[in-house]
C-alpha cells in the first residue's frame, strides 16, 4: 500500500499550482462574475495549451492518456483557486461520459476536439422538478418539460446546465417514446435550441437553460443501460469535483488562519483565541478527513475497483461538507471585511454552494452511500476493508 | 496511489492469516465484568506470549528487543487481521503503546531489557503522569523527587492511573527543580510497582467499574539507574509518549460500524425496520462518511511512516474525531429502541450492554492523553501555527506561581 500521490503527480500538482497563482488572480475571478453570460476567461485558453483537459483522455484521441491521479491534483488546484473556467464540465462529465460509452466512432469524433479545447462540452441531465435517488427521473408530473428522444431529435427543457452558456456539445438524459432512459449526444448549434442565461448561485458556472425543440441528437454508442451509465458517470465526475471541494476548503483554511494570525483585537492577534483557534483546528481536522476519502476516490477511480460507489459517494459527502464549513467559518473569521465584495471569501462561499448542488445534493448521495453500504455488507467477500475496520 | 497490498504484503498478510487461524481460536472478548480479574490477565498475557514467539508482539522494532524487525506497514496488516478476531482487552497497550517508544528512544541498554520482556506478557505497565492539579495542564505536576546520593526519594500523589492495581512497573514525572519554569525542571522515571511506599486506591468510574486508579507515592527510593533521559529533560520524554497514545485509531470497546447497521436492519421504528426510515439511512450515512475517512486517514498516516518519515501533530486528528463519533454513533444506536433503549439487558437486545459501555467509555476517553481542547490547541498552535494564548506561567520559576 501508498496512499499518496507519487513524485510525478506531486510535481504536475505544484507545477499547476504556480501556474495557476500566476494567471488566476482573484481579482480575474471576480471581474468574471460581472462580466457576460456568454464571455469566455482568457485563463481557458491557457489552460488548453498546457495540455490539462487532455490529461485523462487516452492517446489514440487525442489525449495525453496520463490518468486519473493526475486529473485529481489538477482538480485540486483549479478548485484552489475558484477558476472560472468550463474544464469541470467538458472534462469530468462530457469527456468521460464519451470515453466511457460513446462508440469508437463518436471518440474519434468529438474526443480530440475536446482535448484540443476546439469544443467545450457538457452535460445536461437536471429538469426542472425532476429528481430522485436514483439519479434522475426524467418524468416530470405533467410531462411537459421532460426531455423525450424520438427516432434521432429530442425535445424538452434542461436546466440548470453548467457552462451551458459556453458549450458546443453536450452528453444528455432523455427519455424515449418507450419511457426508458437514454443518454444521447448533442451539437448545441442548432437554431431548434434556444439558450437562456441562468441567474446562478455562483455566477461563474455559465449556468443555462437548454429547450430543444426537434434537435439533432445521437445515441451514445456503447451504452447499453442507461441508468447505470449515468450513475457511473455521476460517480466519477462527483471525485473529481471533490478535489476541487478540498483544494477550495484548504485555500479557506489558509486564508483564515493568515488573517487571524494578522489582525489584532484587545491588543492581541486574533488567532490566540481559543475559540477562534478551536474553529480552526476543527476546519483543519474537517478537510484532512475529506482529503483522506478523495483520495480513497482517486485510488478507486484510477484502479477501476469495485467500491468505487461507494468511493465517490464517501468522497463526495465530506468534500461538500467540508468546503462548506471552511467556505462559512472562514469568512466569520474575517469580521466585516470578508462580507465584502473586495475579500475573496465570498467567491469561495459561492462555489462550495454551487458544488454541493452539482451532480445530486448530499441527501442523495447519502441514500446513494447507505444503499451502497448496506449492499455489500450482504456478501462479505465484498465488504471492503475500512468497512469491516470500522 | 496503489491501496492494494504489494506481493510482499499479500504474502505477510497470508502467513499473518494462516497464524490467526492456528492460534486464534480460542480468542475470546472481554466483558467489562472480567477487566482487571486474575483469570482474565492470565488469558491475555498468554495471548501475548504466543505473538511475541512469533515475532508479532512488535512487527517493527528489532528482534533483538522482542519484535520482528519489519515495517510499519506490516505492523497495520497484523492489526487488520488481528481485529477480524474476538478482541480480548489489551493489558499491554499502555505499555507497548506509550512506555516502551520513550524506552527505545531515550532509554539505556539496561532499561531496554523491560521491553522484551514486555513483549512477552511477562510485564504490565500504568502511566503515573495526571495529578490531582495537574491533568490537562500536565507540567504543573508536583511530586516531587530528590536527589540522595545514587537514588532519588520521591513523593506525591498520582491520578487517572489507568492499571496501576496490576501494573509491574510506571513511567512516572516528578519534579526535580521547583526554581525552573515547569516544563524545564521535570524528570522522567521508570518505577518498579512493587516498590515499598507506593500504594494504590481504585476510582469508582462512571461505569461502577474501576480501572482507574489514585497512586500515592510515600517516599519512594529509586535508583538512579531507572530515570530515562536526563534530569530536568523529562518535559520532552513524556512528550514522545503523548504522541505516540494519540495516533490510535480509538474504535475499542464500541461497536463495529457493521453491527450497528445490522441493528438498524432489526428494529422496527412505527411498524417498519429503522433502516427503511429516511431519518436513520442520513444519519447512518454520515457516521459511515466519517468512519471511512478516519480509517483513510489512518491509510495515510502509514504511508508517511513507510516513507520513513516522523507523524506530524496532526496525527492527533484521529482520536479526537473518533472519540466523538464514537459518543454520538453509541446514543444513537440506543435510540433505535425507542423508549426500551433505557434498559440495558438483553431482552431490549444483545447488543445493548456494549452499546452502553461504548457510550460511557466515550467521555473518558475524549479527556484521557490529551482532552479534545488541548488535542485542538496542539493542532491550531503546532500544525496551522496560531499563536498561544497569553500566559500567566511562562518564564517563571515553578515555585513562584
Amino acid at each position: 500500500m501508498n496512499f499518496d500521490f507519487d513524485e510525478d503527480q506531486y510535481f504536475i500538482k505544484n507545477d499547476a499550482r504556480r501556474f495557476l497563482s500566476d494567471r488566476c488572480s482573484m481579482d480575474m475571478v471576480r471581474t468574471y462574475l460581472d462580466s457576460d453570460a456568454t464571455e469566455i476567461s482568457p485563463l481557458w485558453q491557457e489552460i488548453v495549451e498546457l495540455g490539462w483537459l487532455g490529461v485523462a483522455i487516452p492517446e489514440e484521441y487525442g489525449g495525453l492518456g496520463m490518468g486519473y491521479l493526475e486529473l485529481c491534483v489538477i482538480a485540486e488546484e483549479l478548485g484552489r483557486v475558484v477558476a472560472p473556467v468550463p474544464f469541470s464540465s467538458s472534462i469530468y462529465l462530457a469527456a468521460e461520459a464519451i470515453v466511457q460509452y460513446g462508440s469508437e466512432e463518436q471518440k474519434q469524433q468529438y474526443l480530440p476536439a475536446i482535448a484540443s479545447g476546439e469544443l467545450i462540452g457538457t452535460m445536461a441531465w437536471s429538469e426542472k422538478g425532476a429528481w430522485s435517488e436514483s439519479s434522475v427521473s426524467l418524468s416530470n408530473q405533467d410531462g411537459s418539460d421532460a426531455v423525450v428522444f424520438d427516432n434521432g431529435f429530442i425535445t424538452g427543457v434542461k436546466r440548470p446546465v453548467s457552462h451551458g452558456m459556453l458549450a458546443d456539445i453536450a452528453v444528455v438524459t432523455a427519455r424515449n417514446t418507450e419511457g426508458e432512459t437514454v443518454l444521447v449526444l448533442v451539437e448545441l448549434s442548432e437554431n431548434t435550441l434556444q439558450r437562456k442565461p441562468l441567474i446562478s448561485v455562483d455566477p461563474s458556472q455559465r449556468n443555462a437553460q437548454l429547450s430543444f425543440d426537434r434537435h439533432p441528437a445521437l445515441l451514445l454508442g456503447k451504452c447499453e443501460d442507461a441508468q447505470e451509465a449515468l450513475d457511473n458517470v455521476l460517480n466519477r465526475a462527483a471525485i473529481l469535483y471533490a478535489f476541487e471541494q478540498v483544494g477550495g476548503a484548504q485555500r479557506c483554511q489558509e486564508l483564515a488562519v493568515e488573517y487571524v494570525k494578522e489582525r489584532k483585537t484587545f491588543s492581541r492577534q486574533v488567532g490566540s483565541y481559543q475559540a477562534v483557534k478551536h474553529k480552526l483546528a476543527r476546519m483543519y481536522a474537517q478537510n484532512e478527513l475529506a482529503r483522506s476519502n478523495a483520495y480513497y476516490g482517486a485510488w478507486a477511480l484510477a484502479s477501476g475497483s469495485e467500491e468505487l460507489p461507494l468511493a465517490a459517494a464517501a468522497a463526495r459527502i465530506s468534500a461538500t461538507n467540508c468546503f462548506e464549513f471552511a467556505a462559512r467559518e472562514g469568512l466569520h473569521l474575517h469580521g466585516g471585511m470578508g462580507y465584502t465584495w473586495e475579500v475573496d471569501c465570498h467567491l469561495y462561499l459561492k462555489r462550495s454552494r454551487d458544488l454541493a448542488l452539482k451532480v445530486g445534493s448530499s441527501r442523495c448521495w447519502n441514500e446513494k452511500l447507505i444503499a451502497t453500504a448496506l449492499a455489500c455488507m450482504n456478501d462479505t467477500e465484498k465488504v471492503p476493508t475500512w468497512l469491516a475496520n470500522s | 496511489m496503489d491501496f492494494s497490498d504489494t506481493q510482499e504484503e499479500a504474502c505477510f498478510r497470508q502467513e499473518v492469516r494462516s497464524w490467526l487461524q492456528a492460534n486464534g481460536t480460542t480468542l475470546r472478548s472481554t466483558s467489562p465484568d472480567e477487566l482487571y480479574t486474575e483469570a482474565d490477565i492470565a488469558f491475555c498475557r498468554q495471548w501475548q506470549k504466543k505473538k511475541a514467539e512469533a515475532g508479532y508482539a512488535h512487527i517493527v522494532w528489532p528482534k533483538e528487543y522482542g519484535g520482528m524487525g519489519g515495517n510499519w506497514m506490516q505492523a497495520a496488516i497484523f492489526d487488520q487481521e488481528e481485529r477480524r478476531l474476538p478482541r480480548p482487552f489489551n493489558y499491554f497497550s499502555v505499555g507497548i503503546g506509550q512506555c516502551l517508544p520513550s524506552i527505545m528512544e531515550f532509554g539505556s541498554e539496561e532499561q531496554k531489557q523491560l521491553i522484551p520482556q514486555t513483549l512477552r506478557g511477562d510485564l504490565i505497565w500504568c502511566q503515573l503522569f495526571s495529578e490531582p492539579n495537574a491533568g490537562v495542564d500536565l507540567a504543573a505536576v508536583r511530586s516531587k523527587a530528590v536527589r540522595e546520593g545514587d537514588n532519588w526519594v520521591i513523593s506525591g500523589q498520582k491520578v487517572w492511573t489507568s492499571g496501576a492495581q496490576v501494573a509491574d512497573y510506571g513511567i512516572l514525572i516528578a519534579r526535580t527543580d521547583p526554581d525552573l519554569p515547569k516544563h524545564r525542571g521535570l524528570t522522567y522515571f521508570l518505577i518498579d510497582m512493587t516498590l515499598p511506599g507506593i500504594s494504590v486506591q481504585p476510582i469508582k468510574q462512571i461505569s461502577g467499574h474501576s480501572e482507574f486508579n489514585e497512586v500515592f507515592l510515600d517516599a519512594i527510593v529509586v535508583a538512579d539507574s531507572c530515570r530515562l533521559g536526563e534530569v530536568n529533560q523529562g518535559w520532552q520524554v513524556a512528550m514522545h509518549a503523548l504522541t505516540a497514545e494519540r495516533f490510535k485509531r480509538l474504535n475499542t470497546r464500541m461497536p463495529s460500524m457493521m453491527s450497528v447497521m445490522q441493528l438498524s436492519q432489526e428494529c422496527e421504528l412505527d411498524g417498519e425496520k429503522a433502516i427503511e426510515k429516511d431519518s436513520v439511512r442520513q444519519y447512518l450515512a454520515n457516521c459511515l462518511v466519517n468512519k471511512c475517512a478516519q480509517e483513510h486517514f489512518m491509510s495515510r498516516m502509514l504511508t508517511v511512516l513507510a516513507q520513513g518519515k516522523d507523524l506530524g501533530s496532526e496525527a492527533s486528528i484521529l482520536k479526537l474525531m473518533s472519540c466523538q463519533l464514537n459518543q454520538e454513533l453509541s446514543a444513537y444506536a440506543m435510540e433505535m429502541f425507542e423508549e426500551s433503549g433505557a434498559v440495558v439487558d438483553a431482552e431490549t437486545h444483545p447488543l445493548m450492554q456494549e452499546l452502553f459501555d461504548a457510550y460511557l467509555w466515550a467521555p473518558g476517553l475524549r479527556i484521557a492523553g490529551g482532552a479534545d481542547e488541548i488535542l485542538m490547541n496542539i493542532i491550531g498552535e503546532r500544525t496551522l501555527g496560531l499563536p498561544s494564548e497569553p500566559r500567566l506561567d511562562k518564564g517563571k520559576a515553578f515555585k513562584d506561581l
